[in-house]
């Protein structure tokens, strides 16, 4: 057909002039870039995607979670992706039955009602057949009782997505301000543990570079770079949570039983300064939420008062150390006037031994005491004793409380000090005052974190004890311990007396300040500061109440039974060597008495008599000898060995020597 | 120098396997970037499907089948019609373009071409009288069989609906009645009433195709180009432009490409120019644009060759068929149409597309070598 020839060819150049037209056009899009569409695309550089790393746990000392995290996860729904294993292709009908069973699985397991969860399927069905959420902030008990129930039917077609993290506190608002408060939604630690352990706390998050795809996801392929989150630290706190639950549970019941407006409980130790357990606590927000509970301020370490006559220790340690008083020496306590003053006690005194002035808690026997001795050394005690500035603990929003310098003091302010007026302390310092009298005048730093641990539980912190001074001297401190014993056993902490241990401390009962100036009427602060057991303190225990009822103004009937309760509490509890230590203090020394010659039946009575234990070997019905010998001193409980044999060889082994 | 009839034939054989292995190629980086194999080994399985009919058409005796033409037309149309019957028909996007065979699908239209220029080049080879007196006057009486076959063809693919393949329909059919030396006035008068027939289709059609042509006309004026927003008429266009500037000379390679990653849509199918263009560059887009022309030109210069008019209308016809899908889609990829669904023959995914283009090489080689064989067969008896 070679006629055609002409029109073929001129087809021929049409298509060639068409394929340059293309190659000019290429040429202006690729090379040339006349839309100026490269390199502007974010698809084209691979994007760093942020792994969130876990923020790190707070544990008490034994290990037990105060703060934790919980993740959070969605279920979304796919149309699209629906299958029930029990039918290849689901007809309209069959997939009506399927939603039915998603429903009825979601409405069981979480707080979603049917109608809710129907209407939001029948909603977003046709518009987003490849998924919408369909349940938010379900955790993962929900999710896996979900998805299992779903799997156990055959159904597929709902995913579950990590949501988000949420801070949780296991053991509600125990401890709670303390731990304080964070919001993992805006990673903003509010106030206390949480906050100025926050550098700990947080992880150091990690990414992963991915690719972006056009529907949105992304997508990282194990040849891309990547790096791990590193968990947050633990903090283990010198809390110990069964003790801090035991404070506050008696310090609400005290609240209730007394009409308080507030009380505050601190429990440490005098040996290492550990503090272990603290609360304040405020009527108004007993039983309030946890983020509530939680952004309170620390009112041990917060709230100031006028702490009365806990303070009289110092005045009293005072005329010890420079030997100025000795115990039985008798004190005027009659009720007196200084200028325009007069200073009386609750129930009018006469004259007591200088241990009674502690005992009976005199106001007018501690003024005359204080009359001898040196205005400028009872401020430098209380400044040492920690008074008038910070312990030092790591918490946010403490205070100094109030003590005026000598040179700014009236005529009355020795006396006002000497019962614990004009000056301001927190329970904490007052606790640490008090731990300083127990362990022999050593000044010691709060101590509130225990350790912390990194994400493979190597402890990368431990605080050591610090004392931060020396006060006094051991001597005086030694016999003020015997005066604040007397207190319990004799004076007005006498609600505290238990047989097993022996406590010491002070009473105290202050008018509230008035912050118009001078006091309030029928308000007042009630307090009990003391420590256990004496022979060798484990804790000291601070309780003070925040206007209990008239009934109850004194620390010795609102105080120091709450005091006798932790402490009848606390020392049952597990990890507590607190009433072993008491006993062996305790324990006195015997002589061992003569049990040879006597029947074995009468030996025995006479050992328990004694208090000893015994063992004995041989035949007979007669002690025939024994170790110890009589005469020798041994602790009581302790066991000696007996023999037993026949009377009439008696005298032939009398002098035997068992040990041989 | 002449090039031999016998290479030209064999090198169309080459081209069409080169250009199948690079689809393959594509087509599997698509799949595996999108996380699925489904793709890749539909188009394998069709390859071997391809290759069969390939040599059952490069054998068949196409004089005779030649009295199968009028049959054959009627299948077409059964066919076509096939897609609108519920159960036979498969709707992907609300168009009805596919015929249902359970695990795989084919495109009715794809057939219906093959069976459309095998019947032109029948009809005209058979009336070659009728080709001198075509003035317009004449003109429709004279083609009456062949304007209603195919109007009928392009009425039922143009309510598929699948516009572009009725246009691409239509201008085979005036290609070829251009190679069969069809008067100029003639063609000229039935492209100009063509043109207006598609303005107004395309102002009462689907709002949505409007809204494309709308959006390209922006386009073309230079506005709107950067919007970015995936509802937006000009998205598909947009998408396939960022994808070929990012290719700049040599191209990202193929694990640095992301049109495939979800970004262009039917980047397996009616994009995949783009894909080429993003990973490959200007020079892998040139090198194909190069295999296509080459592809081509051997086509139609087996046409001009043959000397039997039946093969060389029946050669340059198929030609045709091939030719304007990659026109169209090359087109659409670079922007120089508004957006519209063709395939990229051989290299697309697709299994009816490839079977129908395999067919129409085979049958571009079997009507070659025939009319060679008879050529010689006359000039022996002559001698």
């Amino acid at each position: 057909m070679q006629e055609n020839n002409g029109r073929i060819s001129s087809i021929k150049v049409i298509f060639i002039l068409v394929f340059c037209v293309f190659i000019v056009r290429l040429f202006s899009i690729q090379l040339l870039d006349v839309y100026g569409f490269y390199n502007n695309y974010q698809r084209y550089k691979n994007k760093k995607n942020i792994i969130p790393a876990e923020r790190g746990f707070i544990y008490d000392r034994h290990g037990t979670a105060l703060a934790g995290n919980k993740k959070l996860y969605k279920l979304e729904f796919c149309p699209k992706l629906i299958k029930w294993e029990k039918i290849d292709s689901l007809s309209t009908v069959d997939r009506g039955i399927v939603y039915d069973e998603i429903i009825n699985t979601i409405a069981q397991n979480t707080d979603k009602s049917r109608e809710e969860l129907a209407e939001r399927i029948s909603t977003f069905e046709e518009d987003f057949p490849y998924g919408f959420e369909l349940v938010t902030q379900i955790d993962a008990a929900q999710k896996d009782r979900i998805l299992r129930a779903l799997k156990d039917q055959g159904i597929h077609g709902v995913l579950d997505y990590k949501q988000k993290s949420e801070r949780v506190y296991p053991k509600g608002n125990l401890a709670g301000p303390l731990i304080g408060f964070y919001e993992y939604d805006n990673d903003h630690a509010l106030c206390g543990i949480e906050l100025v352990s926050n550098n700990e706390l947080t992880g150091q998050d990690g990414w992963s570079e991915v690719i972006q795809y056009g529907t949105g996801d992304d997508y990282h392929f194990d040849d891309m770079p990547l790096q791990n989150p590193i968990s947050g630290k633990s903090v283990y706190l010198t809390i110990d949570a069964h003790l801090q639950a035991i404070l506050e549970k008696n310090l609400i019941h005290g609240i209730e039983e007394y009409d308080a407006k507030g009380a505050i409980g601190v429990i440490i130790s005098p040996r290492t300064g550990e503090i272990y357990a603290m609360r304040g606590i405020n009527r108004d927000y007993i039983g309030s939420s946890v983020r509530a509970g939680h952004t309170l301020p620390i009112y041990p370490i917060n709230w100031q008062y006028e702490p009365g006559s806990t303070l009289k220790p110092v005045t009293a340690l005072i005329a010890i150390e420079d030997n100025i008083y000795h115990a039985n020496d008798i004190i005027d306590c009659r009720t007196r006037k200084i200028g325009g003053r007069t200073i009386s006690d609750v129930k009018p005194l006469q004259y007591l031994t200088f241990k009674q002035v502690l005992s009976k808690s005199s106001n007018c026997g501690i003024t005359r005491i204080a009359d001898n001795i040196q205005p400028y050394k009872l401020y430098k005690t209380l400044t040492e004793l920690g008074f008038g500035h910070k312990t030092g603990i790591i918490l946010n929003g403490e205070s100094a409380g109030v003590i005026r310098h000598p040179s700014k003091w009236s005529k009355y302010s020795l006396h006002s000090l000497a019962f614990g007026q004009e000056m301001t302390v927190t329970v904490l310092q007052l606790a640490y005052a008090y731990a300083a009298f127990a362990n022999g005048g050593r000044m010691l730093q709060p101590k509130i974190i225990y350790k912390i641990e990194d994400d493979e539980q190597n402890t990368i912190f431990e605080p050591k004890t610090t004392v931060v001074r020396q006060v006094s001297n051991l001597w005086a401190l030694d016999t003020l311990r015997t005066y604040l014993k007397a207190v319990v056993d004799e004076g007005h902490g006498v609600g505290t007396k238990l047989g097993y241990i022996s406590v010491a401390g002070k009473t105290g009962t202050g008018e509230k300040l008035d912050p118009e100036g001078g006091y309030l009427e029928d308000a007042y602060i009630t307090s009990f500061v003391g420590f256990f057991p004496v022979e060798d303190p484990q804790v000291v225990m601070a309780i003070m109440y925040n206007e209990p009822n008239y009934d109850h103004r004194y620390g010795s009937i609102s105080a120091v039974p709450t005091f006798r309760k932790i402490v009848e509490e606390m020392i049952v509890l597990p990890h507590n060597d607190i009433l072993y230590i008491a006993n062996e203090a305790n324990r006195e020394y015997v002589l061992v008495p003569e049990c040879i010659g006597k029947s074995v039946k009468e030996a025995c009575r006479l050992l328990v008599e004694h208090n000893i234990n015994f063992t004995s070997f041989g035949d007979g019905d007669f002690v025939v000898d024994q170790f110890p010998k009589p005469g020798v001193t041994m602790l009581e409980g302790s066991s000696i060995i007996l023999q037993a044999g026949f009377q009439i060889l008696t005298q032939n082994y009398k002098d035997a020597n068992l040990t041989q | 120098m002449k090039i031999s009839t016998k290479f030209l034939e064999d090198s169309l054989i080459y081209i069409c396997l080169i250009l199948i292995l690079i689809g393959l190629l594509l087509i599997g980086s698509i799949d595996s970037f999108q996380f699925k194999s489904r793709n890749i080994i539909m188009q394998t399985i069709w390859i071997f499907v391809s290759i069969v009919f390939f040599f059952i058409f490069s054998h068949i005796h196409l004089q005779r089948l030649r009295i199968l033409s009028f049959p054959l037309l009627l299948l077409g149309l059964i066919v076509l019609a096939a897609v609108f019957v519920p159960g036979i028909g498969k709707t992907v996007n609300s168009s009805s373009r596919w015929i249902n065979l359970g695990k795989f699908t084919f495109q009715s239209s794809n057939l219906a071409k093959v069976i459309l220029i095998f019947y032109m080049a029948h009809f005209f080879a058979k009336n070659q009288d009728i080709l001198d007196r075509s003035e317009p006057r004449y003109f429709l009486r004279n083609f009456f069989p062949v304007i209603f076959a195919l109007g009928l063809y392009i009425g039922l693919i143009y309510f598929e609906p699948d516009l572009s393949t009725a246009g691409i329909l239509f201008l085979i059919f005036l290609s070829m009645l251009f190679i069969a030396k069809v008067k100029l006035s003639t063609i000229t008068l039935i492209s100009v009433s063509v043109i207006i027939m598609l303005v107004v289709l395309i102002s009462v059609g689907p709002s949505y195709r409007r809204a494309r042509y709308v959006s390209f006309m922006k386009f073309l004026a230079g506005k709107e180009v950067k919007v970015q927003d995936h509802n937006d008429t000009f998205f598909q266009p947009r998408e396939s432009l960022i994808a070929l500037s990012n290719g700049k000379l040599t191209g990202r390679g193929s694990e640095e490409g992301k049109a495939k990653l979800y970004y262009l849509p039917f980047a397996h199918s009616d994009y995949i120019f783009s894909i080429l263009g993003e990973e490959y560059g200007f020079v892998g887009s040139i090198v194909l644009l190069l295999f296509y022309l080459l592809l081509l030109l051997s086509c139609f210069t087996l046409a001009q060759r043959a000397h039997n008019p039946f093969y060389s209308f029946l050669i340059a016809g198929l030609g045709f068929g091939i030719a304007y899908n990659i026109i169209v889609n090359v087109a659409v990829a670079v922007s120089l149409i508004p957006s519209t669904g063709v395939t990229l023959p051989f290299i697309s995914y697709g299994g009816s597309a490839l079977l129908i283009d395999s067919i129409a090489i085979a049958v571009i080689i079997n009507a070659s070598k025939r009319d060679r064989y008879e050529r010689v067969e006359k000039e022996f008896q002559y001698a």
